[in-house]
Parts: C-alpha cells; structure tokens; sequence
C-alpha cells in the first residue's frame, strides 16, 4: 500500500472514530454497519471499507467548494 | 389536472424501513392536492402490483427500495424495472429513484425509451441513523438529515415543479444541511455525518428532459 493511501486510511479510521456508538451507516444492500465494523471494514481494505474510503476522498476534494458556500450562505 | 402518482415502499430490512417511513410527507402532500396516490408498502412493493399500477395513467413513480446499475426493486429485493424488463412502463413518465446506483445506466437508457425525467442516483445512496431511534424511522432527525434533502425532489414535482427545479431544490437542501453541521454549534460527532452528504449530494443527477412536469 502507498503511503498516500496508509495516510488516507489513517484519517479514515480517525474520522470514524469520533461518530457516535449508536450511529450507523446504510450502504445499499450491503447493510448497514457501526462505527467499529466499519473500522474493522477499512482497515482490511475491503469492498465496504474501500468505499469508505471513497466517500471520504470525495469529501477531502470538495472542501473547496464546502467552504465558499459556507461562508457565501452563513 | 389530476396527477396520479405510484410510489413503491417495500420495508423488508432496516434501510427500507427507513426510506419508507420518510414518504409520509411525500404522501401528505399529495393527499392535500387531492392527487390520486397508488402506494405499494411493503410486500405489495412486488413485480406483479408494480407492472399492474404502471401501466395506468401515472405521471410520477417515486421508488424507494434497493437497486444497483441496472435495476431497482421491491420487496425483498424482487426487480421490478431493469434495463431489459419494464423500461416501457417509465416511457412519458417522471421518475425519482431513490435507490442505489439506478441512475448510472438504468437511468440513461429510460431517457432513451423516452422516460420524460429521471432522478436517481449514480452511486451507492448511504444515510446515517440512529440506531437507538431504530423502532420509530420517522423520528430520527439523524436519518432525516438525509432523507427529507433526498425527497425534496418528491415533494417538489408533486408541487409541479420542473424537474430541474426539484433536482436543484434537493441539492439546497442538502447544502443547507451540510453547511448546519459544519457550524460551530455542531459537535464533531454530528458533523462525522457531512461525509455521508456531500456523497449523496455529489451523486445525485437529473437525467432527460429538465422542464419535464409531473
């Protein structure tokens, strides 16, 4: 694994990690999971945890425009 | 001009469950108008009632359910429209697919046997709930972050807005609801969930004809 997606994985995990116990997350008809199935999920770099992953790089790429429209709409 | 709407409800697991406890406005609404509602809950969300209510003088089709590229479905996840069976039963019709992925092909190719609009999704659709509010789905302000932004699209053609305009009232919605969890008076907890619809939002597309109107 590179370090780029070591580092991405990292952040991942630690964003996961501050969702609540009792929140979970709905991904289709692949269930729905927890905070530390999902943990589980990502650190193996599996289908879920990949997608995972994908939600948060897409996150990670639109902050730009996140936060014009923040601040442009309060 | 009497509007008459199909809207699929299958509740066979927790994520449909939860989808069709979030139609109640929807249906509220639609009731208020006085549009006649033709609604397949749970087990009646099957390939036999749909294909039957269909192929009448509906005007919109909302299907809340499970779905992938190609498909979406009903009850206990039964296809009911896939890219080789009943695309013609969307022909002239406004659809919003809330279901996963629809709108990467299935969408496209109802577009082409001339489906007037379709809303979907092109990827996983993914919402958070409280699980502690598992029992009463229509009370998880959680859950509600993303289901009342996804259905603003329902709630807005059955305004007989455009289909433009419901797929951009949707995008506010979730943008007001991003931007809510990314102030200052959100914790970390809360704002963990913008991930979640910021993918949604980004994934989200109108396909066909944007001025189409229920």
């Amino acid at each position: 694994m590179t370090k780029n997606n070591q580092q991405i994985k990292a952040l991942v995990i630690a964003r996961l990690e501050t969702m609540p116990d009792n929140f979970a997350v709905s991904i289709g008809k692949q269930g729905s999971f927890k905070k530390k199935e999902l943990i589980k999920h990502v650190k193996r770099a599996d289908p879920i945890g990949k997608k995972i992953m994908q939600v948060e790089l897409t996150y990670l790429r639109s902050l730009k425009t996140i936060t014009e429209s923040s601040l442009t709409h309060g | 001009m009497v509007k008459r709407l199909l809207i699929t409800a299958p509740d066979h697991d927790t994520t449909t469950r939860y989808l069709s406890a979030w139609i109640k406005p929807v249906l509220e609404l639609a009731r208020q108008r006085h549009d006649p509602v033709t609604l397949l809950k749970g087990k009646q969300a099957n390939l036999l009632n749909f294909m039957g209510a269909a192929a009448s003088d509906i005007r919109f089709i909302f299907f809340n359910g499970h779905g992938n590229a190609t498909s979406v479905t009903g009850y206990n996840n039964q296809p009911l429209v896939t890219t080789k069976i009943n695309l013609d039963l969307l022909r002239h019709k406004l659809v919003y697919a809330l279901a996963c992925q629809s709108a990467k092909t299935l969408g496209p190719a109802a577009v082409k046997q001339d489906t007037a609009s379709y809303i979907g999704y092109d990827e996983d659709f993914i919402f958070v709930y409280d699980t502690e509010n598992q029992r009463h789905p229509e009370n998880d302000a959680t859950a509600g972050l993303f289901l009342e932004a996804s259905n603003r699209v329902a709630t807005a053609l059955v305004e007989g807005k455009t289909a433009q305009a419901a797929y951009t009232e949707s995008q506010q919605s979730f943008n007001t609801n991003i931007t809510r969890l990314l102030t200052s008076e959100s914790g970390a907890e809360q704002s963990s969930l913008v991930r979640f619809l910021v993918w949604d939002k980004q994934h989200q597309v109108c396909l066909g004809d944007p001025s189409a109107k229920v």
